[in-house]
């Protein structure tokens, strides 16, 4: 359990800090500060990485592959209070190769989706009707946004420089996305 | 429903959906780790030489492999798969950027797009197979006619990298003449042509590119800019488009990159009107004003116009955004600072490192010989000095924050390590029952309180909940006293203290009649409102839902400040002692 005071989704600098000391020590070929990374930023990889690849399985692929990534050139990071951003554009290179290689269109996988979630314990009924939502009715830029700001907690301005996206265009985008996920969970009812 | 809970609800819906596979990560670096010690212990045998073996070199060999994988792309000597003899690859950036692989007979083998806006000057073009030249007359006509090169950000960046024994600066003035010449016809006129020639460019700069996701000619100009300013970041540059590239490169000398034109400063406000925002705000006129300097320069991957000007020998500073004319930052003389600024300098009355680390070893009661200090670093958290203190002794992991000036201990934690066994007690623990039972959520209370030194009559917020970490089953015992935030987890079968941490809070001290000393003079509520407002450059009357409340984050007490405006949200964290603006944002309101 650990102890952080987040007033908002968006990280605060302490725990960009402790992120980028975890970095440092994975630098210095730390396993355990990998493992403790990968506690604190997996879910927010794997988001972004499902919101590009698509596949349930591929996101798997690119979440594995992002950390030994990591792992690889760590001693390259340079802290510069970004390493969420810069483990995303990790994660965002690798999947654009996966899909470049693969030529693949990106057509939604909606029933691999749905095997995926119901083999998955700890999704709840509502979690898997917001993700279902997410999959279906965002876009595929709404999609990337959201969760890099409401799940990896991106700022707005990272994301934008992350996705090459003008700053008005994420943060309407944003706004719009959330606004489709609401109406979606106050149509069912939740 | 609230958009935030949307938000909380999703974090925590991927979260639940997220595959557990850390164990295969860090079997495959084992494994690699492996494999690579055993093939460099055979060339140990036979050479007879003893090399000193790193853990990581596995995870080097592997990083190679994937960026070699990622560089098949445009790397020359690994061939791609189709296309055999590339001669020279030609990178074309504005802000889309473009590569090109060309043959000996400069005949284009791929063309490839290396960003979004790239993708869309290339559709719709089949180039493979053409010359050279007319690949670049429809890639650079292509940019023209979509807006990404005009007259607002006329500047183009050619880069050529050549196998041996291709002359790739021929290339180089071939291709500025090709790209003039396309310029001159145009309704630009006479654009802003930047060249290079990155045949010997190395690897680090190569991976350093595609980490980026940019070409590597854009990196090596980026890396020339950063050595004659190193007040920038490479992130922070890689960010900018080549016309603002190009801005930036006329404060510094280039070497290897070769430069035409004039970059075009059309799109911004400036220097005159940014001069005039800054006196504005000032309340000077330019009259009084000497010194009175402006530059145009890149702030957190924007442009700003710096103007600096002394009034009375009293130096002013502001960075104005460029395009809109928004002070992101000034410091004037006797007032607060806004925007983020540097950080403080040391002052000479530190208590100073040894002195640090004997506070947090008498604290946690380890003598300094059965420590192993992980970490001893002075930090300046927002601009105030204090000792990150880290230590393992007796399989647990302490943790402190001792204030550099002070000697007060800020935040202290102690963990247990995974894995390690515990041979040491807390003294407050009872004897370790041998039952299955849980030991009750009084009996937790009893263990935390005894090991804070505290009475339960003097605590308020407690909270004790009974959870279950790392398959452990724990109570989570949470209150406050003295000013001090408490978190304890105590093992609900042994009553062991698994984690225990003590943390400064200032409301809790506000609230606590027995604080002693809450700090006094912080700037006031409205003073806050103030700054923020004169930050947005709004008036009181022009914006609503006006709200600003203490709060505190990493110790320090700071004001947040929240109002609307225009379709706007704006966010500032102000520190509550000095009004310097810690943090803000502006966010699209729906």
């Amino acid at each position: 359990m650990l102890v952080w005071m987040t007033s908002s989704i968006e990280h605060t600098r302490s725990e960009m800090r402790e992120l980028e000391q975890l970095i440092s020590r994975i630098a210095q070929g730390e396993k355990e500060a990998l493992g403790t990374l990968y506690e604190r930023t997996h879910a927010a990889i794997y988001g972004f990485a499902l919101s590009l690849v698509h596949r349930p399985g591929d996101a798997e692929d690119i979440l594995q592959e992002t950390f030994l990534r990591i792992y690889a050139s760590a001693e390259r990071y340079q802290a510069e209070g970004k390493p969420m951003a810069w483990m995303m554009t990790i994660a965002k290179n690798l999947s654009r190769m996966r899909l470049r290689d693969a030529k693949r269109t990106s057509d939604l996988p909606e029933e691999e989706w749905e095997r995926y979630l119901s083999s998955k314990p700890g999704v709840t009924v509502e979690d898997r009707l917001l993700l279902r939502a997410a999959l279906k009715q965002l876009s595929d830029a709404e999609r990337q946004i959201v969760m890099l700001h409401a799940v990896a907690g991106l700022r707005h301005r990272e994301t934008a420089a992350l996705l090459e996206l003008p700053l008005a265009t994420v943060l309407s985008k944003y706004a719009r996305a959330v606004k489709k996920l609401k109406y979606a969970m106050e149509a069912d009812g939740r | 429903m609230k958009h935030n809970e949307i938000e909380t609800r999703l974090k925590n819906a991927v979260s639940n959906a997220a595959p557990d596979v850390l164990e295969n990560i860090l079997r495959t670096c084992d494994q690699k780790k492996g494999t690579v010690i055993e093939m460099e212990q055979k060339v140990n045998a036979k050479k007879g030489k003893n090399k000193v073996l790193r853990t990581c070199v596995a995870i080097a060999a592997a990083a190679a492999v994937l960026v070699m994988g990622v560089l098949i792309g445009r790397g020359i000597g690994q061939p791609a798969a189709p296309s055999a003899n590339v001669a020279a690859i030609i990178s074309l950036d504005v802000n889309p950027s473009v590569e090109l692989r060309v043959d000996a007979a400069e005949k284009v083998l791929a063309a490839e797009a290396r960003n979004a806006d790239g993708a869309a000057a290339l559709e719709g073009m089949e180039l493979v197979g053409t010359q050279l030249n007319v690949a670049v007359n429809a890639i650079v006509g292509s940019m023209l006619k979509l807006g990404y090169i005009d007259e607002l950000a006329n500047s183009i960046l050619i880069s050529v990298e050549g196998v041996e024994g291709v002359d790739a600066q021929a290339l180089e003035n071939k291709l500025v003449a090709e790209v003039e010449e396309i310029f001159a016809q145009s309704s630009v006129g006479s654009g802003a042509i930047l060249s290079q020639d990155v045949t010997s460019a190395d690897d680090a700069l190569a991976a350093k590119a595609e980490e980026y996701g940019i070409t590597l000619g854009k990196a090596a100009l980026i890396e020339e800019i950063l050595a004659g300013n190193a007040r920038h970041t490479f992130e922070e540059l890689a960010g900018l488009s080549i016309n603002e590239l190009n801005l930036l490169a006329e404060n510094v000398s280039l070497t290897n990159v070769n430069s035409v034109g004039q970059a075009s400063d059309k799109a911004y406000i400036g220097t005159d009107a940014a001069i005039e925002v800054a006196l504005q705000h000032a309340g000077v006129a330019k009259t009084d004003t000497t010194k009175l300097e402006v530059e145009l320069d890149c702030e957190n991957g924007y442009m700003v116009y710096e103007v600096e000007f002394e009034v009375l020998g009293a130096e002013y500073e502001y960075d104005i955004n460029a395009q809109t004319g928004e002070i992101v930052w000034y410091e004037i003389p006797g007032a607060a600072q806004g925007g983020a600024s540097g950080t403080t300098q040391p002052s000479a009355d530190l208590i100073g490192e040894e002195k640090a680390k004997q506070i947090a070893l008498d604290h946690a009661g380890v003598q300094e010989s059965n420590a192993t200090f992980i970490k001893n670093k002075l930090d300046y958290d927002d601009g105030k000095p204090h000792y990150e203190i880290e230590f393992l002794c007796d399989g647990y992991e302490y943790d402190y924050e001792i204030d550099a000036t002070s000697g007060t201990i800020l935040k202290q934690e102690r963990e247990k390590k995974a894995g390690a066994s515990t041979t040491q007690q807390p003294a407050a623990t009872p004897n370790t029952s041998t039952s299955d039972t849980a030991i009750g959520a009084d009996r937790a209370k009893e263990i935390a309180f005894a090991h804070a030194n505290v009475q339960e009559a003097d605590v308020t917020g407690l909270k004790v909940e009974l959870d279950r970490d790392d398959g452990v089953l724990h109570y989570d015992v949470d209150f406050d006293c003295n000013g001090y935030e408490y978190d304890y987890e105590i093992d609900a079968t042994s009553g062991e203290i698994r984690k225990q941490n003590r943390e400064w809070d200032d409301d809790a001290a506000k609230q606590s009649s027995t604080s002693s000393g809450s700090s006094s003079n912080l700037i006031g509520t409205s003073r806050a409102k103030e700054i923020a407002l004169a930050h947005a450059g709004l008036s009181e009357s022009a914006v609503t839902q006006l709200k600003a409340e203490l709060d505190r984050e990493d110790g320090r007490q700071q004001y947040e400040v929240e109002f609307k405006a225009n379709g706007y949200e704006y966010d500032y964290e102000i520190d509550a002692e000095n009004g310097t603006i810690l943090e803000w944002d502006k966010d699209y309101d729906d």
